[in-house]
């Protein structure tokens, strides 16, 4: 036995385990790469506000349509969506547009909403200066408020795109979800 | 297969008889022979039981409309058929012959670690227990997918923890097999057996069980992610806390692409056995092929993504995972012209062993062509989710790597149980199985390519006759199988006595064995030249 062993039966076996622990601990590693490997290379900007002093208003005779979504993830509960379904925007300028969510849980809770605009392509265009996503949101017992949205449509944005449609989905916040390395701001 | 023990004391040899307490022999059995045996029959078992599950859902797809099972059932079913062929019938027949034959191949007493070795067995039966199981828990087995994406998956009823829990245990015991894989391989060799004088079946295990150690452990985590993003407050996968559930896909790819080679490499070792036996040629090529299927190992780490073109990648990455994946190709060809060149001018014959990897050759390249086509980006968002990929996986997985796993069974059992199988009942049950699987898989490429999509249990009338084909095939296939449980009870039981060459054309260690192989071999080494 052993005849071509340059390590012994046990070291190798031991070795190979060990090789094989490490691995589950790489699947792991694999979700901050993931997180890393998006934003160094530019697959999810990190959507950032965009500071109102930082834009001139520069404002053009160009119009777009908004189109204006609103929904609840996994059957969060609330009444959530645009005051507004749709929207004409002079670009160039900066404008308000508002949400609405009601608080329909027998309870207090928290929520967080992501964006997201469509086309793609506009996304850069859609300067977001104050947005709810940013921040956890939380509602007293069936409350009911505004949330506010102001943003800056470039005038840069390409010709051929007449209609933008920005999104919100409202998720409720898991409750032992409270520091861990994914809170919502660090990636959207 | 228990009268070995009959059979071995007509040879009257001084080898130790196996215990004769069927505890002993059967449950608590280190002895490589026996648990590679109880590894294939298990891996019999399970391929019924899947190939069930295949039928219930072609019998519900044989006309549109609903028919005879409910859509969540029937969702379950084409989970569960995937889980238990990939991980209870495929996997496990292969850790069976690697049992079975690598001590044999390489002149050693048995494998390196005997106990982990029962042990990875009983795991396994362990595991399917759990996962069958579900089937009758509240809310229904998993019927999200073999793929397991959330947050879909997450909606599983109370069968959910189980299916995680058995998806670790098979996992563990996968890693242990591979473990004892490559310590025999590297340790236990006869001498004068170098790395580059082994047989292919023993270089496809040795590389297959490094896959199996590297990527067995990233589904576990995996699975743990999406067992603590359900119960334990994470956020892994969960948009509402920051997670993605495009990022499980990349976790779960990572292992899922290495996990498909990890089915076909030893089917590639099998073929390669095989078909040189019967041309009388000796292997063409052979480090060709060792390099080829190394390579093959090394491109499965960095093609994942091409599961995912549809998930919104940028450009810059689809184009890398295309032409990555492409190149799997290469070496593929390397081995389909190896083998074709083995057969060129060789003195052939056309045993059953020999048909079933005929049939594998052709049929396998057929699977890995429209794996190309799936490979073009472009062209993938048409095929992506559609019954053409049905089709391809299934090309490349049931003529591909099931037809091996049987060409090897006809191939060894005269060795295994001293008996020839009845070559009648061989032939007209590869005949059933290359025809009726044709039947079977071919017309899915043609409603996957007119837009059916997979994982449905209804569809559009347009798509009615080329179901109806596809499941008479399926149902003729389906008990064609029959006959394979049939030729194996006729070796088992059988009347004519093999020799201990089996077959005049074979080369290698196991041949210099008696037949049936006594319970204890190579217990002194051979000298190899």
């Amino acid at each position: 036995m052993n005849r071509y062993a340059h390590i012994s039966t046990r070291n190798l076996a031991l070795r190979l385990g060990i090789a094989a622990v490490c691995m589950f601990g790489f699947g792991f590693a694999l979700v901050p790469l993931y997180d890393v490997f998006c934003e160094v290379t530019g697959i999810r900007a990190p959507i950032e506000a965009s500071a109102a002093d930082t834009i001139v208003e520069r404002p053009q005779s160009r119009h777009v349509t908004l189109e204006l979504l609103g929904s609840t993830g996994n059957s969060a509960p609330w009444e959530f969506g645009p005051v507004e379904d749709s929207v004409d925007v002079q670009t160039g300028t900066i404008q308000n547009v508002d949400y609405i969510a009601r608080n329909l849980a027998p309870t207090a809770i928290s929520g967080v909403a992501t964006p997201d605009v469509r086309p793609a392509e506009a996304a850069r265009y859609f300067k977001k200066i104050e947005c709810f996503c940013f921040s956890q949101q939380d509602f007293a017992l069936g409350e009911e408020r505004l949330l506010p949205v102001r943003f800056y449509i470039d005038p840069d944005l390409p010709a051929h795109i007449d209609t933008i449609t920005l999104a919100y989905t409202l998720f409720e916040k898991p409750q032992a979800v409270a520091s861990s390395s994914t809170t919502p701001n660090s990636v959207y | 297969m228990t009268d070995q023990t009959a059979a071995h004391d007509h040879h009257g040899d001084h080898h130790d008889a196996p215990p004769s307490n069927f505890l002993d022999r059967w449950v608590f059995t280190t002895n490589h022979k026996d648990i590679g045996t109880l590894y294939l029959i298990f891996s019999l078992v399970m391929f019924f039981v899947g190939g069930t599950m295949a039928l219930i859902i072609r019998a519900e797809l044989f006309q549109p409309g609903l028919q005879f099972v409910e859509p969540q059932f029937f969702n379950s079913m084409t989970t569960v058929h995937a889980l238990v062929m990939v991980f209870g019938a495929v996997m496990p027949a292969f850790v069976g012959l690697a049992n079975w034959l690598i001590p044999m191949m390489v002149g050693a007493p048995d494998m390196a670690l005997p106990r982990m070795n029962n042990w990875s067995f009983w795991l396994l039966v362990a595991a399917f227990t759990i996962l069958v199981s579900t089937l009758f828990m509240p809310g229904g087995a998993p019927a999200g997918g073999w793929t397991l994406y959330p947050p879909l998956v997450l909606q599983t009823g109370d069968a959910f923890p189980f299916m995680v829990f058995a998806i670790h245990i098979m996992g563990a015991s996968s890693i242990m097999g591979s473990i004892n894989v490559i310590v025999t391989i590297m340790n236990m060799r006869a001498p004068g057996m170098t790395l580059m004088k082994m047989p292919m079946f023993v270089w496809t295990w040795l590389i297959t069980a490094y896959l199996l150690i590297a990527v067995m452990p990233v589904l576990a985590g995996a699975v743990t992610m999406l067992l603590t993003d359900r119960y334990f407050g994470t956020s892994f996968f969960n948009a509402a806390g920051g997670g993605d559930p495009v990022l499980f896909q990349h976790v779960f790819w990572f292992f899922g692409h290495p996990e498909v080679y990890i089915m076909i490499l030893p089917a590639f070792g099998v073929v390669s056995q095989i078909i040189p036996t019967f041309s009388r040629k000796p292997l063409f090529g052979y480090s060709s092929m060792v390099y080829a299927t190394a390579s093959i190992a090394f491109l499965s780490f960095i093609v994942w993504a091409h599961h995912m073109f549809t998930t919104g990648m940028p450009i810059a990455g689809q184009l890398f995972f295309m032409l990555a994946t492409m190149l799997i190709a290469i070496p593929t060809a390397v081995k389909i012209f190896n083998w074709l060149s083995t057969m060129w001018k060789g003195e052939l014959t056309f045993e059953t062993p020999m048909l079933f990897s005929i049939a594998f050759v052709l049929l396998f390249t057929i699977g890995g062509f429209s794996g190309l086509m799936l490979a073009i980006a472009p062209a993938d968002y048409q095929y992506h989710d559609t019954y053409f990929v049905v089709a391809h996986f299934h090309y490349v997985l049931v003529p591909g790597a099931v037809f091996t796993l049987m060409a090897a069974a006809y191939y060894w059992l005269p060795k295994w149980t001293g008996y020839m199988y009845n070559e009648k009942i061989g032939k007209l049950h590869f005949w059933c199985s290359a025809i009726f699987v044709n039947v079977l898989f071919f017309p899915q490429h043609f409603v996957g390519l007119a837009g059916m999509p997979r994982r449905i249990p209804d569809y559009p009338t347009q798509f009615a006759d080329f179901n109806a084909i596809s499941s008479v095939g399926a149902f003729l296939f389906g008990f064609s199988q029959l006959l394979f449980v049939a030729a194996i009870w006729s070796s088992v039981k059988g009347k004519q006595k093999a020799t201990d060459q089996v077959w005049d054309g074979a080369k290698g260690l196991e041949w210099t064995l008696p037949s049936p192989a006594p319970y204890h071999s190579f217990n002194e080494p051979p000298h190899i030249d």
